[in-house]
């Protein structure tokens, strides 16, 4: 075959249609990423000269209609994004530009221009999501363009077959293992990319709940704690503190600027200047005299583009230099683009004994004076019927229970005076409403009262041992300073009548678990351990196996594998060089592997028995030390109708067992097909 | 001599120094190179690519199709290089050829394993594309000029595939310590550049005629008693007759000192013409070469006798 210099050599029809599939394959994935008009662009260049092909027609495209289409492919990118740079529109574009390409590949440079930019087109993907499944879609497009490539390098003389690919595959995964587990990483971007951040969720710094009446709580997961002790916990019992509000102005609420360990934002420090320094310093010493028991765990936390970190109940230590404030919280360095894993001693108790300075009970008793009137009112009448603060809110827990007080994720947007028209009007509201009403009905009365935001609750995962607190956990409720000596955990939301729980969001409140009732009969949900639990249970695993071990594979977590197979002792260069040494003895493994397959003569010897066999059942008994070319001949004469195949047979037998040392898989696949040729002939009676 | 030719000369010479010419030739870790193509090197440049963006976006899973694609980039490097090593070529001797005109050499290609699209090529010559299959001969046939007469070496033999992915391109070049020869390009005598004899070249040198002894030929009615060969009628082989002709012109004859004044390689060609134009016509002729003289006679072989005669003259005649 004359071989045409490569700049000239055209595609035909079909190498063009394979090369638009595989192009489609690429593309595909994306449409889900784009905006629709985008996502249909990019499929159409492909999906045209698919038509084509299949409809016979010439696939060329007037040079004008192409420009044109490019231009406007641009121009489109331009006008969803408002910009070429940046992780969308920056794909939007390659993405154009690739797609229109094929329009004009028609030369055999061009598919593989094409074919080569497309393992980094469909690495792209993997900016858009970080699913597992997308991980195998794109080692099946890898198969798909590698498999394409060898097609159209090959000249058409022999079968090109899936199974050398597939066994380049195989062969490289050790490669991409080792690669990934030892190639050094950076612990920060080399640069900033544009656009590399994705909105947060979760808790907010500041609370209004007045503003809000559609509060949507979503199935993503906050974070995933692991037990290091052997403790279980009721979840309905596991209370994350997140933030701390102490400063309320009558409608929103703040954490307190006063305390300095609660302000070290960089952007608040002008604020904290001029506040006393050192408040309460002595939280800390305190700690080890109290009851509860303690326990240390990991939190894996999903990033929230905020510095705010969560522990249980009350952290006392966290790892890696992360003080705690004096409200029990802690905050990261930075805040938390990706996810984050950290590990906390907590003390289970819902009681926390401290002291309380002057200027916390200050804080922590402050009003606004002008607003919300009524509330205060009520609730020093109310008090003054109650011989001690506990009845008192006791009392105002059944009052919630007993009266109409709904849950409600669509709470109406409540007037000026948020608590008094809460808790006398509207009376419907989410757990924000709750604590907030009564953390002021409790300073009204002169009880020091706080609210704190986190999550609440948790679901056990026992394939995985973890637990996972999902954003739609997240809750708030009060802490009250009780006998000049505790700060009591209490949490009015639960004492909400279930059956004024809002249905669509019983199950997710249910599970919080209420203070008075049981639950009620219509969310019938509890003792389900179905296999359905156990099904989720297991993707949540892998999920988090996923991410702890792929996805957030970064520097120190690389440093702790190191650590875990004992290698951080030895110096760095050594380790490679060793890695680099494992990985040559794999190449060299490698590249036995891929050699195309050769065949033992034992194999031939094995088929060929199994030749004899099948003659000896039909009468033609090989004598033994009669050689085969004997065998076969004399067999021939008595059985004629098959002699042709056993002619074949014998060549092909001679032309394997005294050619070289190894013999191809192919001759070997030949001669079982003519043993199996042969059978289909009927002998001789 | 330019740098680029003294360059070449060089490069040639150390690469036949790591193969020698041999009969046959096997491609070895040693006889073979590889080296990535431009798709190759857009493909490192993609890997670089993904390797920033994966840092950047502290991505693992674009570090993971990095590694991929790294992986496959190295062992393209193996599987490349598995297509050619194992070839073996062996050359058979080409058929004598006019220089000037082009040489067809059969190459036998054989394996014990499978190749897939091998590309056989001289240096500048179209390329043949081929599979080879397992201990199957393959045979292809190579197309050269030839440009000097007498004694000529294979030229270098380049082989060479991108198979499979096209990254990394693996070439051998072929050294055969095969010759083959080559006769005087034949080139028709002018009549300005000779100063001898002079005939037309197109008539006949003799025809039959009544002067000069050719040889005996069976006698045929009507012939001329006086003729008949009386000698061997007696040893009983029948009636023969003598057969004359008339030579028109004294030689036929060629002989290299009938050119004087001429080049002598330029004499070579005209006497490559004449015997060449002399045995198509059939007609009987000899050579007469300084040191050489080959009696007048017919046919291809004595053809081809002259020719070599010619191709393996020395490129100078002392003394003349």
């Amino acid at each position: 075959m004359l071989m045409i210099p490569e700049g000239f050599r055209q595609l035909n029809g079909g190498a063009r249609k394979e090369l638009a599939l595989s192009q489609l394959m690429v593309l595909l994935p994306f449409v889900l990423y784009l905006p629709p008009v985008l996502a249909a662009l990019i499929l159409i260049a492909p999906l045209w000269v698919l038509g084509c092909y299949y409809l016979n027609k010439p696939s060329v495209m007037n040079r004008w209609v192409m420009v044109g289409l490019s231009i406007s492919a641009a121009a489109l990118v331009l006008y969803f994004y408002g910009t070429f740079r940046g992780k969308e529109a920056g794909t939007a574009l390659i993405l154009m530009m690739f797609s229109l390409k094929i329009l004009e590949s028609f030369k055999y440079r061009d598919q593989k221009l094409l074919l080569t930019l497309s393992f980094f087109i469909s690495a792209l993907l993997f900016l858009f999501s970080q699913s597992f499944l997308l991980v195998i879609y794109v080692i099946v497009i890898y198969v798909r363009l590698l498999w394409n490539l060898i097609k159209g390098n090959s000249i058409g003389q022999q079968n090109i077959n899936l199974r050398s690919t597939l066994r380049l595959l195989a062969t490289s995964i050790p490669f991409v293992v080792l690669l990934f587990l030892f190639f050094p990483r950076l612990p920060s971007p080399l640069w900033k990319m544009p656009g590399s951040n994705s909105g947060g969720m979760g808790i907010s710094d500041s609370m209004t709940p007045g503003d809000i009446n559609n509060l949507s709580f979503n199935d993503e997961p906050a974070f995933r704690v692991k037990m290091k002790s052997k403790t279980l916990i009721n979840q309905n019992q596991m209370y994350w503190r997140g933030i701390v509000f102490e400063r309320f102005d009558g409608l929103t609420w703040r954490r307190d600027p006063s305390r300095p360990d609660e302000t070290i934002g960089q952007d608040e420090m002008q604020n904290s200047n001029s506040q006393p320094q050192n408040l309460i310093q002595q939280e800390k010493e305190s700690v080890n005299n109290e009851s509860g028991d303690l326990v240390e765990y990991d939190v894996t936390m999903e990033p929230t583009q905020q510095r705010w970190m969560f522990g249980l109940d009350i952290p006392v230590n966290v790892e890696g230099d992360i003080p705690i404030s004096s409200v029990g919280t802690f905050r990261a360095p930075k805040s938390i683009n990706s996810r984050k894993r950290y590990t906390v001693t907590s003390r289970i108790s819902n009681v926390w004994q401290d002291d309380l300075s002057t200027l916390e009970s200050q804080i922590n008793l402050a009003l606004p004076e002008d607003s919300n009137p009524l509330i205060k009112q009520w609730a020093l009448e109310k008090r003054a019927e109650f011989g001690s603060n506990e009845e008192f809110i006791n009392y105002l827990l059944r009052y919630i229970n007993s009266e109409p007080y709904f849950y409600t994720l669509t709470p109406p947007i409540m007037q000026e005076n948020m608590v008094d028209d809460f808790w006398f009007n509207q009376r419907k509201g989410f757990c924000e409403h709750y604590a907030a009403s009564f953390t002021v009905i409790l300073r009204a009365v002169g009880i020091p009262a706080r609210v704190v935001t986190g999550y609440q609750g948790g679901e056990y995962n026992s394939i995985g041992d973890y637990y996972l607190v999902l954003q739609k956990n997240a809750h708030a409720w009060v802490e009250y300073w009780r006998d000049d000596q505790y700060w009591v955990r209490i949490d009015p939301t639960a004492a909400i009548a279930p059956f004024r729980i809002d249905r669509s969001i019983l199950n997710d409140v249910g599970s919080r678990g209420f203070l008075f009732d049981e639950m009620p009969e219509i969310g019938q949900v509890t003792e389900r351990i179905s296999w359905m639990d156990y099904v989720e249970q297991w993707s949540d695993n892998l999920n988090h196996f996923w991410n702890e071990w792929v996805i957030d594979f970064d520097q120190t977590r690389q440093w702790d594998f190191f650590e875990q197979i004992s290698l951080k002792d030895i110096p760095k260069p050594i380790v490679y060089i060793g890695v680099l040494l494992l990985s040559l003895v794999l190449f060299f493994w490698a590249s036995r592997v891929i050699r195309p397959s050769k065949v033992k003569k034992d194999d031939i010897e094995k088929e060929m028995l199994k030749i004899f066999r099948w003659l000896e059942k039909r009468g033609f008994v090989k004598p033994k030390g009669q050689a085969v070319g004997d065998f076969f001949s004399e067999t021939a004469q008595r059985f004629p109708q098959a002699e042709i195949q056993l002619k074949k047979l014998l060549d092909n037998y001679y032309l394997m067992r005294f050619a070289g040392r190894e013999i191809d898989h192919d001759s070997l696949m030949r001669m079982k097909q003519q043993f199996s040729q042969l059978k289909t002939i009927q002998p001789p009676e | 001599m330019s740098v680029k030719v003294l360059l070449n000369k060089k490069l040639e010479r150390w690469q036949k120094r790591r193969s020698p010419p041999q009969s046959d030739v096997t491609l070895n870790q040693r006889n073979t190179y590889i080296f990535p193509t431009r798709y190759g090197f857009l493909m490192a440049l993609m890997i670089l690519l993904m390797g920033i963006g994966a840092t950047n976006y502290q991505n693992n899973l674009i570090f993971f199709a990095t590694f991929f694609a790294l992986t496959i980039g190295l062992l393209s490097i193996v599987l490349t290089f598995n297509n050619l090593v194992a070839l073996r070529f062996s050359p058979h001797e080409p058929e004598a050829v006019f220089a000037g005109s082009k040489v067809k050499v059969p190459i036998s290609v054989t394996s014990e394993k499978a190749h897939n699209a091998v590309s056989l090529s001289f240096k500048h010559g179209p390329a043949q594309s081929f599979d080879v299959l397992p201990n199957t001969e393959t045979r292809i046939v190579l197309v050269t000029q030839c440009t000097k007469r007498g004694h000529n070496t294979l030229p270098k033999v380049k082989v060479s595939s991108i198979f499979p992915f096209g990254f990394l391109q693996v070439w051998s070049w072929l050294f055969f310590s095969m010759d083959y020869l080559a006769y005087p390009k034949p080139i028709a005598p002018s009549f300005g550049a000779t100063t001898g004899h002079q005939q037309d070249e197109h008539s006949n040198d003799f025809q039959s005629g009544t002067e000069d002894f050719y040889g005996l030929k069976k006698y045929e009615a009507g012939e001329s008693l006086s003729r008949i060969h009386w000698k061997s009628y007696a040893r009983g082989k029948g009636l023969q007759t003598k057969e004359f002709v008339d030579y028109l012109s004294d030689p036929n004859v060629f002989d290299y000192s009938q050119f004087e004044q001429v080049e002598h390689e330029l004499r070579l060609s005209y006497l490559s013409y004449l015997i060449k134009q002399a045995a198509e016509n059939n007609e009987v002729f000899g050579l007469k070469l300084p040191d050489i003289y080959i009696v007048p006679s017919k046919g291809e072989k004595h053809m081809h006798e002259c020719l070599k005669a010619l191709a393996l003259a020395p490129t100078q005649y002392e003394g003349i």
